[in-house]
């Protein structure tokens, strides 16, 4: 990085590069409140976001009161056949829409009875 | 071989380099475009329009990150793979957010057509009335507005500040489609992807808010710049000098250029881009302009005293991009200015050779005669004016006639764009390695 020099055709009445002392420390803390804020509000509004897709249509031949309540799932999932659970997963032989079980504890994005 | 001890070869440490900065992008993007991909397994037509909604969805909102990336004026990405071309990948981003986002709009109503059995009106209409959707069309009308506006042949017929204006409108159409992207099938029931998702926007506005706001508002406070002298330097051509404290703490360079707010009731809603014409000093830094419309026409009979605030500095093609003893500088017109600049400061030591060209139109349009006299005597530097007579020399046999050894030189450039990609086209067909070609390209 060169530095700002002193110019033959533009004078200056000071130095070029002020002595140490008069330098200013770089501030880091409105930085740092920054970042954390930004933290807050995004954590937050990850939290706050919908855990099933308002997008997601509702079922047409849902009848069941289970099934009407459900959210069912958005038109690029829908018309996939129901596949049968593998036998690793004992004692629940319903069938689940590929995409439905969602890993995030109960919540589900849609369509499983 | 021409090296040399305190020639750079690399960039300086510190900054992002395009590349790197390519490739950074293009993984995200990978990342987010398989995403839909492997968490669904479709099979059938409607469910394939689905996808494709999905994988335009997550883009066009990945792309927007992009987008306010490109513009937020990060100095490591400013000095790394400079303005210029931030500014060009912003405007190319910016059309392809816009295509993914209507692919995505009518993918996701043809999907839902197809599945459901309707028409495609009354699935549009269906679609339109979900959660959060009226907004996010609300978001994409905005969007589609603002890029035609934007479009060049719109863009050339409105002021620069109501293009301004109408561009700003874009945050809005974010801040509308934020909600359906969260809400989105691809993110819920994903908790982590969806807290993720949000974090990576608010750190990308914090970086806008820190860079574009708060950065230049601390400037102001600590460096209180005033336009001290304007001077005339030929027709319609003036040299503002501003003054202030601390400006060595800017650590801006020869070459370099600010986004300039003068503080007058018709300035100050706007930031002007002029490079430095001089090279910065402690307590002053001097900018010249060329009234070449209504803004910086203005600019010429600004009252001394008026506050200044100055974004920047901004711009990468300063002496650290030397890699060879030998050096070239291209100006044409009121290009002059950083290269002005660059004149007096690019470091020349005994049996190096500093040349520069100057393209003017006649002999009252060359701009700092006096002082690169001046400067080419001083440092045992050379300085040739190129004369409409002359303007054979800007062709790859003038300038290898002029300079045998271009090819193993660097070469810094600065016009308008039509000499600029002339120049470009003559520099390669005399060999120069584009690796040695320094420039910003900008409008005038």
């Amino acid at each position: 990085m060169s530095r700002p020099t002193a110019s033959p055709t533009m004078p200056s009445s000071t130095p070029a590069v002020a002595p140490a002392a008069d330098r200013r420390p770089p501030r880091r803390r409105p930085a740092l409140i920054l970042f954390a804020a930004a933290t807050l509000v995004g954590v937050w509004l990850g939290v706050d976001a919908p855990d099933v897709s308002p997008v997601a249509p509702p079922a047409a031949a849902a009848t069941a009161p289970a099934a009407a309540a459900d959210p069912a799932p958005d038109p690029g999932f829908i018309t996939v056949p129901a596949q049968p659970v593998t036998p690793g997963a004992a004692g629940d032989s319903q069938p689940v829409v590929p995409g439905g079980d969602t890993g995030r504890g109960g919540r589900t994005r849609g369509g499983r009875p | 071989m021409n090296s040399h001890p305190h020639l750079s070869q690399h960039r300086p440490p510190g900054v992002i380099r395009a590349d790197q900065l390519l490739v950074l992008i293009g993984v995200g993007a990978l990342f987010v475009a398989t995403w839909p991909v492997v968490s669904a397994s479709p099979t059938t037509g409607s469910a394939l329009l689905g996808l494709l909604a999905h994988v335009c969805g997550m883009l066009a909102g990945y792309g927007v990150l992009i987008l306010l990336i490109l513009i937020a004026r990060v100095p490591a990405v400013e000095r790394g793979v400079g303005a210029d071309v931030l500014t060009r990948w912003h405007a190319r981003c910016g059309r392809a957010v816009l295509a993914l986002t209507l692919i995505h709009a009518w993918a996701a109503v043809s999907g839902w057509a197809q599945s459901r059995q309707q028409d495609w009106p009354t699935s549009a209409w269906n679609v339109l009335t979900l959660p959060a959707l009226p907004a996010a069309t609300l978001g994409t009308v905005i969007m589609v507005v603002v890029a035609v506006l934007s479009a060049r042949a719109a863009r050339r017929r409105m002021r620069h500040e109501t293009w301004h204006g109408l561009h700003l409108l874009m945050y809005l159409a974010i801040a509308l489609s934020f909600g359906h992207q969260l809400a989105g099938p691809d993110l819920t029931g994903q908790l982590t992807l969806q807290i993720g998702w949000a974090l990576a926007y608010a750190y990308v506005f914090a970086l806008l808010i820190w860079h574009r706001l708060l950065t230049p508002l601390r400037q102001a406070g600590r460096h209180r710049m005033r336009v001290a002298d304007i001077r005339p330097e030929g027709a319609d051509v003036v040299s503002i000098v501003v003054e202030g404290r601390h400006l060595d703490e800017l650590r801006a360079t020869a070459g370099q250029f600010f986004r300039w707010r003068f503080l007058t009731p018709d300035h100050w809603l706007t930031a002007h881009p002029f490079s430095l014409s001089a090279p910065p000093a402690a307590d002053r830094l001097r900018l010249t302009v060329k009234a070449l419309g209504d803004g910086s026409r203005a600019l010429q009979h600004l009252p001394v005293g008026t506050w200044v605030i100055a974004e920047g500095p901004y711009g990468a093609v300063t002496p650290d991009r030397r890699t060879r003893r030998d050096v070239l500088l291209l100006a044409g017109g009121v290009g002059i200015t950083p290269m002005r600049a660059l004149f007096e400061s690019i470091p020349l030591r005994p049996g190096e050779d500093l040349l520069l060209l100057y393209r003017a139109g006649s002999p009252r349009e060359v701009l700092f005669r006096d002082e690169l006299d001046t400067l080419a005597a001083v440092r045992g530097a050379r300085v040739h004016y190129v004369l409409d007579a002359q303007r054979s020399l800007f062709t790859a046999e003038g300038l290898v006639r002029v300079v045998p050894n271009l090819r193993d030189r660097d070469v810094y450039m600065c016009g308008s764009p039509r000499l600029t990609a002339t120049l470009r086209a003559e520099l390669k067909r005399a060999g120069l390695p584009p690796q040695q070609l320094h420039e910003e390209r900008f409008s005038f």
